[in-house]
């Protein structure tokens, strides 16, 4: 698999998904950046004892109800289509490599991807925060220390709010070649989960729903069950990505 | 033990209800150059694919050096380059690139990248990106990854579609020299029979899901061993006279002073010389004309397919 996975990140020179991931959470930080500077969010910094709080989880919630499914959507879409689009499995195949280290080297890279899309995120906010302080003294962020915990928390709740949602659309992205339909069904998923809302108790229970409850959570606007340290919606985010994973396996298998 | 380089024992495959392949048995030894024949549609593509497991036949199984093939077993394919149906290449890497993405997938070191773009004259558009490529320089990029593990057994379909005339000859001089200096074994579909001819020790001939010919050439030759004779004489009339007269049906081409006698069973040749001469008309030059693998194809699949 640690070939394949090389071979990914080969191919991932001037490719579309690294694009979208270093063009979309540069453009992420540059929107939520010039909201707090000319909006109304620059209000919220008061909110909490340390302004860096309240930048972070303001930065966070912005991102993952909208950006988040999106993006994952997009990008299982992109990397598959790479393959599709020539109908590179033809060639693939016909290498010394088992067609389920491909599933598995796809769907590492997209987290892989991912992983590298989020710390950029991190250390954006972090900057264009400093920033903020520099330019705005009475906000307090240029002299307050970044809660390094709440932002560890953060990052890795999100990691695991996507994890069954990068299964879910690897899986369809898979099986459709066709990089609209990959983008439709993801999408309706997406605004389906949207218009249900994260107040629905069954939300936590749809991929597209798990990371837009993320924050909701974290802000205690709604009380989701926890089993051991982890919340109905992170578990079920394991759940999806075990179960789509050994959909995806066992596909190549029946081939 | 020297196991065939490729085995296809009973191969049946077919879209839906129809039969596209039916019961084919191929034997490719190690070494041999295989052409493989058949009009478009044929299967020939599909047979390679077949080979090569990316397909799953509905009945047979397909070997390479003794080992079945089968999607659980990938390895067998660390021997092998193949190019199927058309160049598969990721066109937002350079050729550079591309060839390094193959090195990974196959754990081989990038160090051989500059010789295999050597081989194929692409060495100086190695920093280019491949939608730059021409249809031409594509394929022999895609040849290039083929020969990228040094292989034993190379699949090529089409290797000269999309090539100029140079590119043709450039492709026949590098598989004639791999299959010598290496020993090789390639099997290659075309549509350019002469370059079948010129390249291929082996033919096999696809018609109607069946494989209705597989030998060496001599052997295709000898199973139609009726070709013609071309005479040049100095009364090329008085000459189609006196065969005439012994029952030999012969035509003169046009502008010249030569007869073509068809049909002819080599044996008779020497009679058909002694009965001119004994008439005294001064025979120059005197050429058997073997068939084509033109001819010997087009005579297989309309004689099979009747």
């Amino acid at each position: 698999m640690r070939r394949a996975l090389y071979a990914e990140v080969l191919k991932s020179r001037n490719s579309f998904a690294v694009w979208l991931s270093l063009a979309g959470t540069a453009a992420n930080l540059l929107m939520f950046f010039i909201l707090h500077l000319f909006g109304q969010e620059s209000v919220l910094l008061d909110s909490t004892p340390n302004p860096w709080e309240a930048w972070i989880l303001s930065h966070y919630a912005g991102m993952a109800f909208m950006m988040l499914p999106l993006y994952v959507i997009i990008l299982a879409a992109l990397v598959h289509f790479m393959e599709h689009r020539h109908d590179m499995w033809t060639q693939l195949y016909a290498l010394p490599v088992g067609r389920q280290e491909y599933v598995m080297a796809k769907v590492s890279y997209i987290f892989l991807l991912f992983v590298t899309a989020h710390l950029l995120f991190v250390t954006g906010l972090l900057i264009t925060g400093f920033i903020y302080g520099l330019a705005i003294p009475d906000s307090g962020l240029a002299t307050a220390t970044p809660p390094a915990t709440l932002l560890l928390r953060l990052a890795m709740k999100t990691v695991v709010s996507v994890i069954g949602l990068m299964c879910v659309q690897s899986w369809i992205s898979r099986t459709f070649p066709h990089f609209i339909v990959s983008l439709l069904v993801g999408i309706l998923g997406f605004v389906c989960a949207g218009l249900i809302g994260p107040e629905w108790p069954g939300i936590a229970w749809i991929p597209w729903g798990q990371p837009m409850v993320l924050m909701p959570g974290v802000l205690g606007e709604i009380t989701l069950p926890t089993f051991g340290g982890l919340t109905t919606a992170e578990w079920g985010s394991f759940g999806y990505g075990v179960v789509f994973l050994g959909l995806a396996l066992f596909r190549e298998v029946q081939k | 033990m020297s196991f065939a380089a490729i085995r296809t024992v009973g191969l049946s495959f077919g879209y839906g209800k129809g039969i596209l392949l039916d019961h084919i048995n191929m034997q490719i030894g190690q070494g041999q150059i295989y052409g493989l024949l058949g009009l478009n549609g044929a299967g020939k593509t599909t047979l390679m694919k077949l080979i090569l497991g990316i397909l799953s036949p509905q009945k047979g199984h397909a070997e390479l050096f003794g080992r079945k093939v089968h999607p659980a077993h990938p390895e067998v394919f660390s021997r092998i380059g193949s190019l199927v149906s058309r160049p598969h290449l990721y066109p937002h890497l350079t050729a550079e690139r591309q060839l390094q993405v193959h090195c990974a997938y196959r754990g081989l070191s990038p160090e051989v990248i500059p010789e295999v773009l050597r081989l194929v004259g692409l060495s100086h558009a190695s920093h280019r990106l491949i939608r730059q490529f021409s249809t031409g320089m594509r394929r022999r990029l895609a040849l290039a990854q083929a020969l990228l593990p040094e292989p034993d057994l190379l699949l090529l379909d089409e290797p000269a579609n999309g090539l100029d005339p140079e590119g043709i000859a450039d492709v026949r001089t590098l598989l004639l020299d791999i299959n010598r200096q290496r020993g090789t074994s390639i099997l290659m579909s075309s549509h350019l029979l002469s370059e079948v001819e010129q390249t291929c020790t082996h033919v096999g001939i696809l018609t109607g899901g069946t494989l209705q010919f597989e030998g060496s050439l001599e052997a295709l030759r000898e199973l139609i061993p009726t070709s013609s004779l071309d005479i040049e004489t100095d009364n090329p009339d008085r000459a189609m006279h006196i065969l005439k007269q012994s029952g030999i049906s012969s035509r003169r081409l046009q502008g010249t002073a030569q007869l073509r006698i068809s049909a002819i069973e080599r044996v008779d040749i020497p009679d058909i010389i002694d009965l001119l001469r004994a008439e005294k008309v001064h025979l120059y030059r005197v050429e058997p004309r073997t068939k084509s693998l033109e001819e010997l194809f087009f005579h297989i699949s309309q004689s099979r397919s009747v």
